[in-house]
């Protein structure tokens, strides 16, 4: 029984977070063929089910439409044109039930995927053939969006036309929907730094947000996302100021930089301190706002702890 | 009284001025690279990078971990940015440098999720 990794197989985990999170990202078309061969393998061998036939729609919405139809008992070749009638009409001719999160969920399952793939392959789990197999016919789907394997038809989805993230893989799109789908219902999502947020506040750019906005936001993380986008430093009248260079005239680049400590815990939920430092850009004369160490009660302080805790006298500053 | 470290903020780059410092035996000369300087501090977002140029005369020594930790010049170089609309760019007069320091910011975003997640 393995009870531990040797440090050799745990360098290996960037190697398979990196490979499934590229096959999440993965926008490309749905192949028709290659998914219903991944379908059938699927009802076949997983489900122990026999085949269907299989629709591709554009996005999630489109599917769960068209698994409302087919529920009803319409026939898979009908579907499409269902579809077409349902969002072109004026007013929905069915009643839709509330969406339930799809049986399979195909390229958003690459988390499951990478951790069975690296137990696998790393650490050699010997899984006999036919389980193996089940294991690869279900580890296919992930090549697909979502899947609503119903009795007669099984419905699924293409993947996102676009997928944006930030550098730790969140969902995150400045100035644009992070994530679109193709086809009926206008499926975008927008994100920032992996907080859903309205297109108003994704969209905006940040010199254009109005204050007035952010008294309207309720959530906490959504309201952290307008303070990064608005700037801290726009947002000084609602914090407190603490201490001032001018307490300090014999500090020549201090003057310089009119340094001021704020505390901006207004704008952070559950923090009951939040020192910033603000200055003022030496070229190009604009103010910049920076956090600083909640231990931070002044400002040589501050500038200690912007140096690394050393202290140290700054002779000039560009 | 004890005498501060004099230094030079570039930017969020840090450089210390440190008068008959001994550079570390372990330490390595770098050789100049193509593009004539040496990055000081990064800009990941914008490619607007902190630099010193490596003129002759201009020494530049790395840590074990291959990054750039001092300067020894015998002749004036030249910290700027890579963009000069950022940062004006300062003349060093020649001395014994040590590099690599960033300034420190605190991230109440990530604090403020943190504290909601507890």
């Amino acid at each position: 029984m393995i009870t531990e990794l040797l440090p050799e197989q745990e360098a290996l985990f960037p190697v398979y977070v990196q490979k499934w999170t590229d096959i999440g990202k993965n926008t490309d078309r749905l192949d028709p063929e290659e998914t219903r061969a991944i379908v059938h393998d699927f009802q076949e061998i997983v489900l122990l089910r026999a085949k269907t036939p299989v629709v591709i729609v554009e996005n999630p919405i489109e599917a769960w439409i068209a698994c409302n139809y087919a529920v009803m008992g319409h026939a898979a070749e009908e579907l499409p044109g269902l579809l077409k009638e349902y969002f072109e009409a004026e007013e929905p001719p069915i009643q839709v039930a509330s969406p339930v999160f799809p049986y399979q969920e195909g390229s958003f399952s690459t988390a499951i995927f990478s951790y069975y793939d690296y137990i696998l392959t790393e650490l050699k789990l010997d899984l006999g053939e036919e389980l193996r197999k089940r294991y690869e016919a279900w580890e296919r789907t992930s090549k697909l969006g979502f899947i609503y394997p119903l009795d007669n038809v099984c419905i699924v989805s293409q993947k996102p036309l676009e997928i944006h993230t930030d550098e730790e893989q969140r969902l995150h799109r400045d100035g644009g929907p992070a994530l679109t789908y193709a086809g009926y219902g206008d499926f975008q999502i927008f994100s920032l730094h992996g907080t859903r947020v309205e297109r108003y506040l994704a969209e905006t750019p940040g010199e254009q947000l109005d204050l007035a906005y952010y008294h309207t936001l309720k959530n906490a993380d959504q309201k952290a996302e307008f303070v990064r986008k608005y700037g801290v430093e726009r947002m000084l009248g609602l914090g407190k100021k603490i201490d001032s260079f001018e307490n300090y005239p014999d500090e020549e680049w201090w003057q310089r930089s009119e340094y001021e400590l704020w505390d901006m815990a207004c704008l952070f939920e559950n923090v009951p301190y939040a020192p910033h430092l603000k200055m003022l850009n030496q070229t190009t004369k604009i103010w910049h706002v920076e956090g600083v160490s909640p231990e931070c009660r002044s400002i040589p302080q501050a500038i200690n702890f912007r140096l690394g805790g050393e202290n140290m006298k700054i002779v000039d500053i560009a | 009284m004890e005498q501060k470290i004099e230094a030079s903020l570039h930017g969020e780059a840090i450089i210390k001025n440190m008068p008959g410092m001994k550079i570390p035996a372990t330490a390595k000369l770098r050789k100049p690279s193509k593009e004539g300087y040496v990055i000081v501090a990064p800009s990941e977002e914008k490619g607007n990078h902190h630099v010193i140029d490596m003129l002759p005369g201009v020494e530049i020594y790395e840590d074990e971990m291959g990054r750039p930790r001092w300067m020894v010049n015998t002749v004036e170089t030249q910290v700027r940015c890579l963009h000069q609309d950022r940062h004006d760019t300062r003349t060093l007069p020649p001395g014994t440098w040590e590099l690599g320091g960033i300034q420190q910011e605190y991230d109440f975003f990530a604090e403020a999720k943190r504290n909601v997640a507890d």
